[in-house]
């Protein structure tokens, strides 16, 4: 439709080479090589243990994702439907847990709690509770996307509650799931909070063999099944979705049906979570960080790096989005078995451990010549922003721009426009909501990322969780509490500004 | 007339083990009004869709205006470059724009300068007859006006070809009489060649100077 | 000319344009080239570290750009960075808080041989003989415990006595994969043989043990009472002490198999890119001044060179018996150990 030398072959080729070089070259180049070697193959078996404890990554995974699923989803749901006060407020307050560093969140749990705290349930409800987030957004975003005809035909016959299990999940069922799918491989990639939980899991023989044994090909074999438990259950959720999105063939608009028959249940479940999610930490936090004593010091030191935070977390997510919406439109327009491999690809990329991806960073970049000139800059962090994030980024625009019918797009094709003013004029603006949630997740993300960073950042103050983490090496806790509410806050305040920014135009 | 304005010539479209149209031939001149009928899935719409080039053929060649658009396999000319007017079968309006804007685009992409297209858009509406609605979005429209403002949008570049597909199969018996009515009287001012789809033998009667009657594949 | 090419082409320049901005704005911070400056990856807590660092930069006028390390479980570590960077060094010295990573790092030649005049005085058991690296400022394993709970006479002075039934589910220690406590196991290992140690651990397990996250985890463990000992480094236990918590140390096996003494380590790294700098700052980390300042710090670290006051707390290194230890020799059991460790207890 576009034609091969439109405007279009050249963004997206474009967007796809950089997504080549930045996601897919640091690890791939680093796998190509180990397993090269002579040991090769041979070291991608592993032992009974080692099963066991994949066994118990993956149940940790799932288990995480579906705890943040049941308390994310319907407050979603709620905020996309259901009429609540200070709205704009209440989605913020509650998006906020994920602005924390689970690991912080996890050890101001142990102050309080220190007997069951210390089980894989335990881990999997810390963990649940600080990414519910993330399934709150997708869900939100969903459910504003559903034609609110289709349910007002079955309103006609069948009441809300069967209207919303019936029709209104099923429409929002594979973004909810696609959301349920991050969290799985963000709960998988954790070693921070099973380590301190004592849950054994997989993902710490990995890091052993870097942190303990200095063995990057052991490392790298070592992940390997890790990203297969991944692939594999990308490819369930692909299966399970299929290609069941509606585009819908008429106009949206209809303003889709409110519930406010639950209007009492939903705010009870806000208030109920915002208390465990969000109080208690903090007030946990604020308590410990009270005790605290020559910490004027510590927080004027850290100035340079939180605006050096601030500065690279907002370049990175901004690149970031815009890779990922080229990506994301791609892959949306891509036929069905086409669309589901590149799903899948995503989903793996993103599962690759931060420290197999700064060890490739580093071996990709420095070498003498144009690549060693961006080595020892900033650019690397970015760089390490690219490699993480795009791969989400496109997943959720993908989910996006499936809502906007192909036909809108030829009709501005027939009607004179070229690809980039279609894009423009068309596409962009009926996935601005996603977008702009796009964004905040991935300034979130790069702001709290350290696993690459630490690795290439270059010397001198790069950011703030660097430095925090390089701090919290034996200071006292109250100095730990101090700086893990300094770091949640930081990010808070782009974010508040955002969300005042944009008052999402409330339908109720 | 000599030369066709439209001319498909034995063009092939197969999408998987679906053969949409088998050895298809046909030629419209400058000015005529093509109706085609016959059952839904039998390729019509596949028809206008090669036209306009959201399609390409397997085998065969479109022609427009003389000039060669489609051979086997590729495209020649761009969907925007064909200067041709498409109502859609499900409208696919621009939900965030108003329906002013909805006709304006058409024209922004070939740099018009803004009083002559404000000029043109309100002409487009009149014709139509929905200049009251300017200002509305699509959704806060009825069936019929939605149907009005996707046909204005169509025509308000003036195109040498304008294709519909089934526009009017969605209405009610009296507003499909005023809409028909309305295209014929459009069409026959403006001489604009068509080509129109539909399963509604009714349409054919009052539109067509000519009637194709498809049969699958 | 196709209708869509004005929207394009304003739009490719809008792009490109902006992108150069930010690659010039991005690429900009790293840029600024002073005539003297240094880089050292530093592994020593930061706390400790970092105002000995500013103040050489404040006294010789050069630029220090210091990289520092986050505790051994929250991220692999400068180690690996520098194996990463090693066809291409960014680094010039490494300092480090314990010898797994620096002899790691010899044996993949990423170190260069400097042989520093600041190493006059240092006992030559923490000497490099061949000149890659050079102890000082050292820590020490003890066994810490809660005075609350266990008197000082009561208190365990051997690593062995841990798993008397008498102290069963009351010690802590953190995980023998990583940091100290890697070295700490491994020396134990080299020493006293595998069969006797493979025994202990079991023993240790049996007696149910509490492997925790790090060092400052057992701390904090011994200092709310939740265990009554553990193991951990000098420094974590006089962080809890000067906060006036109920914790003491025991100097463990003083006369038997010796107390584990962990110094920390400066190296050269190979082909660093300011190796005259390199050298100057290895020199001044070496000197008396420095190890009385880690001394006097909350650090606590014990000086090397005679004649430099000790800290208040701890004993000074001549009164009790250190391991005999060949480090490279411990460095090079941490992965035999590390993979037999894991099955024994459980992790």
């Amino acid at each position: 439709m576009w034609g091969a030398w439109s405007s279009r072959t050249a963004v997206v080729g474009l967007a796809l080479a950089v997504f080549v070089v930045c996601c897919l070259l640091p690890s791939g180049y680093l796998l190509a090589v180990s397993l090269g070697s002579a040991t090769g193959l041979s070291a991608l078996l592993i032992d009974a243990r080692q099963r066991q404890l994949l066994s118990t990554t993956a149940l940790l995974g799932v288990g995480t994702a579906l705890v943040a699923t049941i308390i994310g989803a319907p407050l979603g749901a709620a905020l996309a439907r259901v009429t609540m006060p200070a709205k704009a407020l209440l989605r913020l307050a509650l998006a906020a847990p994920v602005l924390f560093p689970p690991y912080i969140v996890a050890l101001a749990w142990t102050y309080v709690c220190s007997n069951w705290i210390y089980t894989p349930g335990a881990a999997i409800l810390v963990l649940g509770l600080v990414f519910y987030p993330l399934s709150m957004l997708a869900t939100e975003v969903a459910m504003r996307r559903v034609d609110g005809r289709l349910e007002e035909a079955a309103l006609l016959v069948a009441p809300r509650a069967r209207v919303l299990r019936r029709i209104t999940l099923p429409l929002v069922g594979p973004a909810v799931l696609a959301g349920g799918l991050v969290i799985f491989v963000l709960a998988i990639s954790e070693f921070g909070v099973p380590g301190l939980l004592r849950v054994r899991v997989y993902t710490t023989e990995v890091f052993t063999a870097f942190a303990a044994l200095y063995d990057f090909g052991r490392a790298i074999h070592l992940a390997l099944p890790l990203l297969l438990l991944c692939l594999t259950v990308a490819a369930i959720a692909a299966w399970l979705v299929g290609d069941r999105l509606v585009t819908t063939s008429r106009p949206v608009g209809v303003r889709p049906v409110a519930f406010d028959d639950w209007r009492r249940a939903a705010t009870t479940s806000v208030v109920a979570v915002l208390t465990i999610a969000l109080v208690l930490p903090i007030a946990i936090l604020v308590r410990e960080a009270l005790g605290a004593r020559g910490l004027g010091a510590v927080l004027a030191g850290s100035r340079e790096a939180i605006a050096n935070s601030l500065w690279l977390a907002a370049v990175g997510a901004t690149v970031v989005v815009i890779v990922g919406a080229c990506l994301g439109y791609t892959r949306a327009r891509a036929g069905s078995i086409g669309g589901r491999l590149a799903d899948i690809l995503l989903v793996v990329v993103f599962a690759v451990p931060s420290t197999i991806v700064g060890i490739g960073l580093i071996g990709l970049w420095n070498r003498p010549g144009a690549a060693g000139t961006v080595y020892g800059t900033d650019a690397m962090l970015v760089l390490g922003y690219l490699a993480r994030f795009v791969p989400l980024t496109a997943l959720a625009l993908a989910a996006n721009v499936r809502y906007v019918p192909v036909s809108q797009e030829e009709a501005a094709a027939v009607g004179g426009a070229g690809w980039l003013r279609t894009m423009w004029r068309i596409v962009l603006p009926q996935v601005r909501l996603g977008l702009a949630a796009a964004w905040m997740v991935a300034l979130i993300m790069a702001f709290g990322e350290l696993g690459v960073s630490i690795l290439v950042a270059p010397p001198g103050e790069a950011t703030l969780p660097i430095r925090v983490y390089t701090l919290i090496a034996n200071t006292p806790p109250s100095h730990v509490a101090a700086l893990a509410l300094l770091q949640a806050a930081i990010v808070f305040l782009p974010l508040a500004l955002l969300a005042a920014a944009m008052r999402v135009r409330e339908r109720r | 007339m000599s030369e066709p304005h439209v001319s498909v010539r034995h063009v092939t479209k197969e999408f998987g083990a679906h053969r949409a149209l088998t050895d298809m031939s046909l030629d419209v001149t400058a000015g005529e009004v093509v109706v085609i009928v016959g059952r839904s899935g039998c390729g019509k719409t596949t028809l206008l869709r090669l036209i306009a080039g959201l399609e390409v053929p397997d085998a065969g060649e479109v022609w427009l205006a003389g000039r060669q658009v489609a051979a086997a396999g590729r495209s020649l000319l761009v969907p925007h470059e064909r200067n041709i007017g498409f109502v859609f079968q499900d409208l696919a309006l621009w939900p965030h724009l108003t329906v002013r804007q909805n006709v304006e685009f058409v024209l922004e992409s070939g740099g018009m300068p803004k009083p002559e297209r404000t000029s043109r858009v309100q002409e487009a509406l009149a014709t139509v007859r929905v200049e009251e609605l300017a200002a509305r979005y699509p959704h806060e429209l009825s069936g019929g006006e939605q149907q009005r403002v996707a046909l204005a949008r169509a025509i308000v570049a003036r195109p040498a070809v304008l294709l519909m597909d089934e526009p009017l199969s969605s209405l009610d018996p009296d507003l499909r009489t005023t809409l028909r009515t309305e295209l014929l009287r459009v069409q026959r001012a403006s001489h604009v060649t068509m080509v129109y789809v539909t399963h509604d033998g009714e349409d054919a009667t009052v539109l067509a100077h000519r009637v194709i009657e498809m049969r699958g594949g | 000319m196709p209708r869509s090419d004005r929207f394009t082409a304003g739009a490719s320049r809008a792009i490109v344009g902006a992108s150069v901005a930010a690659a010039l704005v991005v690429g900009c911070r790293s840029s600024d080239r002073t005539s003297r400056e240094v880089t050292i990856y530093v592994s020593t807590d930061r706390v400790f570290s970092e105002p000995v660092l500013q103040d050489y930069g404040r006294r010789s006028g050069v630029k220090v750009n210091a990289v520092y390390d986050t505790e051994e479980t929250k991220s692999t570590g400068l180690a690996n960075r520098l194996l990463a960077e090693k066809s291409r060094p960014q680094a010039d010295v490494f300092w480090s808080n314990e010898p797994v990573r620096t002899l790691v790092l010899k044996s993949r030649e990423v170190l260069a041989p400097y042989r520093s005049p600041g190493a006059e005085g240092i006992p030559s058991v923490l000497v490099d003989p061949e000149g890659y690296w050079t102890g000082f400022s050292a820590r020490m394993r003890v066994i810490a415990y809660n005075t609350t709970a266990v008197k000082k006479d009561e208190a365990p002075t051997s690593i062995f006595e841990l798993a008397d039934p008498k102290w069963k589910g009351q010690v802590a220690m953190a995980d023998p994969r990583f940091g100290s406590t890697s070295f700490h196991v491994a020396a134990l290992y080299a020493l006293a043989g595998d069969e006797k140690m493979d025994d202990f651990f079991r023993r240790l397990k049996a007696n149910g043990v509490r492997i925790v996250d790090g060092n400052s985890v057992v701390r904090e463990l011994v200092a709310r009472g939740d265990v009554k000992v553990g193991l951990t480094d000098t420094d974590d236990v006089n962080v809890a002490m000067e906060e006036g918590q109920p914790v003491g140390m025991v100097l463990p096996d003083r006369d038997g198999l010796g107390v584990p003494v962990m110094p920390n380590m400066v190296s050269l790294i190979a082909n660093a890119p300011h190796p005259e700098e390199a050298r100057k700052l290895i020199d001044y980390l070496l000197s008396a001044d420095v190890e009385r300042q880690l001394a006097q710090s909350k650090a606590v670290q014990i000086p090397l060179h005679a004649g430099v006051p000790g800290p208040k707390n701890i004993p000074a290194i001549d009164t009790f018996k250190p391991m005999t230890l060949d480090y490279a020799k411990a460095a090079s059991r941490v992965e035999d150990v590390t993979n037999r460790l894991a099955p024994i207890l459980g992790l």
